[in-house]
């Protein structure tokens, strides 16, 4: 840091310092980070699933995950390859005629997994009426291989699988090769077929309405090839339980029986579940983290206030006349006030956290249904750091309104829209316009407070009124960067273009 | 009070953000409101369609607030109080005669954003292949005219809050806050009983819930209820801003 | 119409801004209102407005409150604060909105606007670029608008150029001349020398002396004696004999109080001690001023010592 700025970075630590009204202001800010954090945690309660109290299993990479197939299988040991043709995969959804009714993320395919416990280690491939053929392991990974293809095919050589399609059976192509954490030599090989529940959802002017039907995949394989050290006879498996969510003992006797049937070389294998990783439910890091929505509003009115009082007051030529570099008062201001600011909410907001989550947990949110958060987990401390920085970025945002307008009426209202109404407008609009306003405002920054992240490959939707943001965090926490990047710019441009 | 009102009018006529900021609280309502129309089709169910056209009003209102704010903030920040309390040094009129003003241009604002938006919204909502929008209906009626009620009930309560509040910057922040925070918080509280609660007294929410015309029964609070939650803190907020306006220093 | 206070008191905090302030403004004269920075002119002014309200005492505008008044713009014209302008509106409009309050015909407008010479094209531009004199000129228009029969300007000299100045005290005198109670104040009592005909002082929150100019200047003055002489000692020695108190200003210069000029001379003439020059020391306002606010000045700084 040059001396210059070194000097300036001082006085704007001095003149925000002596301001006893923004000190008091900060203060009032992190106490309400702290207040709303703990009110928002508190009060709810969690009803427990019959059947659930051991909590979703545990994925080969230590994350919970769902699981559920219908699986028919065969011992595979050592290298080889399964092949199979899935000549129809229709939905069956219970209460509507077969066939009326398609779920996107049915799933029919071929899959080589450890083994028949829940959240064990897999590789697998497969069609979907609604996303293509895609290739998955491990739960969590998942890649679109082709647009359509009747024949699968799955090759091991050691620990990697190699996936190949193709339309006539003749011509293969390659799809992709995966490297599963843990399929023993002795695995398990065999055709699946999975549905999520069919979902209807309809979403009103802020309003949103969802029916979840139960559903059944039903898919036709024939062609069934395995090489390789096998026993040759086929065993029907359902892993998982029918519908995750639901306690199973309310669930009305289905319609439809999940289980599968030979008929020459054909095989029908009507199947129900999903696997993948779990739903985002509530995020509990998000909900211990709502203070900073509050703090954050705060903090507009001392950014904007800490640049247009200078302008309302003449105090900025005294400050330019010490320094007539305009610029460096710029980035000197906006240091001074987001290092402050990130410096109160990140205290406030690490004092809130674990008051919140214990809070949380006393009314039900705990393991084994949820996970324990501390600010140890690295999710956990991204999200409170994370929360502090777009405080910070959101004060320093306004502050450079404050010195493009020079008018903090002007000023904390842009700032104040374009935070805001994003959030507001998200649940009232089409998804696809609601999901690129919260990517492509600064609104976009709460993704940070996401424990986890969104999973495009399953079912649900990333809803915002589920405060689900649909960019990664760090992504999201990129967008404010960038606006303020560029108010900054403005906000040199006008200080030079202008009279003092 | 007639001299008092000819020199709040004047003084709002004669600035220019007085225009821009009524110009962008009509454009804001209508757009929104058509855009958001335009977004919705037939094939996601069936519609509340009246609220849906005129749902620009929950953006509209900004431009409003920040208008309301600085009839009264504009003048402490310029020091003119000074002046407008020497010419007129009967307090209670001036705030009477600023109100009286302010809710004119919200609700001449009001008229112009809900016709637009019912003309606009008609012609969207027959090519997202809805049936014709009412527009004559008692529902349709009252959600129109509640909606301008709306807009000038926010209008003056911005009026009452920021006269408490003097500061232009903080007056804003605080009002915007009111409305549009208090929906964000209500979406994660975690306690069901609260967020009933908060949807229901939430000023905005329930000022908005006039603006239904279906499925009234499913309303927190009927329509007319609802605008009267909001007139109640409306007129909270005048009664403070009147006292403190009547009892402190210039 | 008199301006009347009486007993005015009024705290901010800790702070005691007024502490008892009495005075009249009389119709036909201007009174000067003088005192250091911070001593509470403007906290008066603003009282008697009704602006501000007082924790004791009472201000009146022709035996009334200004509060209770009906015309209020047609009895006192004033101007506190001449940059109390929004920046985006025309000073034409400024006046207009003021016009409107005291329902006044936009006729009178353009006459004000006459009179402290904007008419034409200033008037039609935004207040935001007006430099400071215009500002002042535009208050003053403001407080002419209801032709009112007491004026009160707070420091309205501040801003403006030589020629201004003159032309404001000409106003002044104008003003007080049509029979109109004009009450101005200043923190410079040389300002007001030649325009003001009685003088409040105020200081630390009261009236320290509430007099006219030349009462003011005499009591200053305290009948002091200048001289000039060759022979100091013998002249030292000699109106000590007389009954004089002396002091020595100067190589050859002595001052003399309790003894006048005529005494002086007689004295000297008698005692055949040479002298050069006898005159009345005449104080001037500004001495005068400092003598009595010595005291009273809120911010002193260090005579001669380092910053």
């Amino acid at each position: 840091m040059s001396a210059v700025l070194f000097r300036q970075v001082r006085a704007e630590w001095t003149k925000l310092r002596t301001v006893r009204r923004w000190t008091l202001t900060l203060l009032a800010a992190a106490a309400a980070m702290v207040v709303v954090s703990l009110l928002g945690a508190s009060g709810g309660s969690v009803q427990h699933a019959g059947g659930r109290e051991d909590g979703p299993p545990t994925g080969p990479e230590g994350k919970k995950v769902r699981d559920g197939l219908q699986f028919v299988r065969q011992e595979l040991r050592g290298d080889g390859t399964i092949t199979a043709r899935v000549t129809s995969l229709t939905s069956r959804v219970e209460g509507g005629a077969p066939g009326s009714k398609t779920v996107p993320w049915a799933k029919a395919g071929i899959m080589v997994r450890a083994g028949t416990a829940p959240g064990a280690s897999f590789v697998a491939l497969m069609v979907t009426p609604g996303h293509g053929v895609r290739l998955q392991h491990d739960f969590l990974h998942d890649e679109q291989v082709a647009s359509s293809a009747k024949w699968l095919r799955l090759t091991r050589a050691g620990s990697r699988f190699t996936a190949s399609v193709s339309d006539d059976g003749t011509t293969w192509k390659k799809a992709g090769t995966v490297t599963p954490r843990s399929v023993p030599a002795t695995a398990q090989a065999g055709i699946f077929t999975g549905s999520p529940a069919y979902t209807e959802m309809k979403r009103n002017f802020g309003a949103l309405s969802i029916n979840d039907l139960p559903a059944h995949a039903v898919g036709v394989f024939d062609h069934l090839n395995v090489t390789g050290a096998h026993p040759g006879t086929w065993t029907d498996t359902k892993i998982g339980g029918p519908f995750m969510g639901g306690p199973p003992g309310d669930d009305p006797a289905p319609e439809v029986k999940d289980g599968s049937s030979f008929s020459g070389g054909t095989v029908t294998v009507t199947g129900s579940g999903e696997f993948g990783p779990l739903p985002r439910g509530s995020d509990l890091v998000q909900r211990g983290l709502q203070g900073a929505l509050v703090g954050l509003l705060v903090v507009v009115a001392v950014g904007a206030l800490s640049m247009t009082s200078e302008f309302r007051h003449g105090l900025v030529r005294t400050t330019f006349t010490a320094h007539p570099r305009r610029g460096g008062m710029l980035v000197a201001k906006a240091l001074v006030l987001g290092v402050t600011v990130f410096a109160v909410s990140a205290a406030a907001l690490a004092v809130a956290f674990p008051m919140a989550q214990s809070r949380l947990r006393s009314s039900g949110f705990k393991p084994p249904g949820f996970p324990r958060w501390s600010l140890s987990d690295p999710a956990a401390l991204r999200a409170v750091l994370g929360s502090a920085l777009l405080v910070a970025l959101v004060a320093v945002l306004a502050m450079a309104f404050g010195a493009v307008f020079r008018h903090s009426a002007a000023a904390i209202a842009v700032v104040l829209v374009v935070v805001l109404i994003p959030q507001i407008l998200a649940p009232a609009l089409p998804l696809g316009v609601a999901r690129f306003l919260l990517s492509a405002t600064p609104a976009a920054g709460f993704a940070i407070q996401q424990s986890a992240p969104h999973y495009s490959f399953t079912s649900e939707a990333c809803l915002p009124e589920d405060g689900c943001y649909p960019l990664s965090p760090w992504a999201g926490l990129a967008v404010p960067v960038l606006y303020v990047v560029a108010a900054m710019l403005l906000a040199w441009w006008q200080l030079r273009r202008r009279d003092a | 009070m007639t001299r008092e009102l000819h020199a709040e009018w004047t003084k709002l006529r004669t600035l220019s953000s007085t225009a821009w900021l009524l110009l962008a609280t009509c454009a804001l309502t209508v757009l929104v409101g058509t855009l958001v129309s335009t977004a919705v089709s037939a094939s996601d169910g069936p519609q509340d369609l009246p609220k849906l056209v005129l749902g620009g009003i929950q953006y509209g209102q900004a431009t409003m607030v920040v208008l309301a704010c600085l009839t009264v903030c504009a003048e402490y920040g310029t020091g003119t109080i000074g002046p407008t309390l020497v010419a007129m040094p009967r307090r209670l009129r001036v705030f009477a005669a600023k109100a009286v003003v302010v809710s004119v241009l919200a609700a001449v604002c009001g008229v112009l954003g809900v016709a637009g938006s019912l003309v606009a919204g008609r012609f969207v909502v027959a090519s997202d292949g809805f049936a014709a929008l009412p527009l004559t209906d008692g529902a349709t009626l009252r959600a129109a005219a509640g909606t301008v009620l709306y807009l000038g009930l926010v209008a003056l309560l911005s009026l009452g809050l920021a006269t408490a509040l003097r500061d232009s910057g903080v007056a804003i922040m605080t009002v915007l806050s009111v409305l549009y925070a208090v929906p964000i918080l209500t979406r994660l509280v975690a306690s069901e009983h609260w967020k009933l609660r908060l949807e229901k007294y939430a000023p905005m929410k329930a000022g908005l819930s006039v603006q239904a015309t279906k499925n009234l029964a499913a309303l927190p609070l009927s329509p007319w209820h609802g605008l009267g939650v909001l007139a109640l803190y409306t007129a909270g907020c005048l009664a403070l801003g009147a006292l403190l306006f009547r009892l402190r220093d210039a | 119409m008199e301006i009347e206070v009486d007993g005015l008191r009024k705290r901010y905090g800790q702070v005691s801004a007024l502490d008892g302030v009495s005075f009249t403004v009389r119709p036909g004269l201007v009174t000067g209102f003088v005192g250091p920075n911070g001593s509470g002119k403007s906290t008066t002014m603003r009282i008697i407005l009704g602006l501000d309200a007082a924790d004791g005492g009472r201000a009146l505008v022709g035996g009334r409150p200004y509060r209770s008044l009906r015309d209020p713009l047609r009895a006192v014209g004033s101007m506190l604060d001449a940059s109390a302008l929004h920046p985006g509106r025309r000073g034409r409009d400024h006046l207009r909105w003021i016009a409107n309050a005291a329902g006044l015909p936009s006729r009178r407008v353009d006459e004000v606007l006459e009179r402290v010479g904007l008419a034409g094209g200033a008037a039609k531009r935004r207040a935001g670029g007006y430099s400071l004199g215009m500002r002042q000129r535009l208050g003053i228009a403001a407080a002419l608008l209801g032709d009112p029969r007491a004026l009160m300007l707070d420091e309205p000299v501040n801003g403006l150029d030589p020629e201004g100045i003159v032309w404001i005290r000409g106003l002044l005198r104008s003003l007080a001349a049509e029979g109109r109670a004009v009450l101005v104040s200043s923190h410079l009592m040389g300002e007001l020398e030649d325009t003001a005909d009685r003088l409040v002082v105020i200081g630390r929150g009261r009236v320290i002396a509430d007099t006219s100019v030349p009462e003011l200047l005499s009591a200053a003055s305290g009948g002091r004696v200048a001289l000039r002489t060759s022979a100091p000692a013998e002249a030292m020695a000699v109106l000590s004999h007389a009954g004089g108190t002396v002091a020595s200003v100067g190589a050859d210069a002595l001052t003399v109080t309790g003894l006048d000029a005529e005494a002086t001379v007689a004295a000297l003439g008698a005692s055949q001690v040479p002298f050069a020059e006898v005159s009345a020391h005449r104080a001037t306002l500004e001495e005068a001023y400092m003598e009595l606010t010595r005291d009273a000045a809120e911010f002193q700084g260090v005579p001669g010592g380092a910053a």
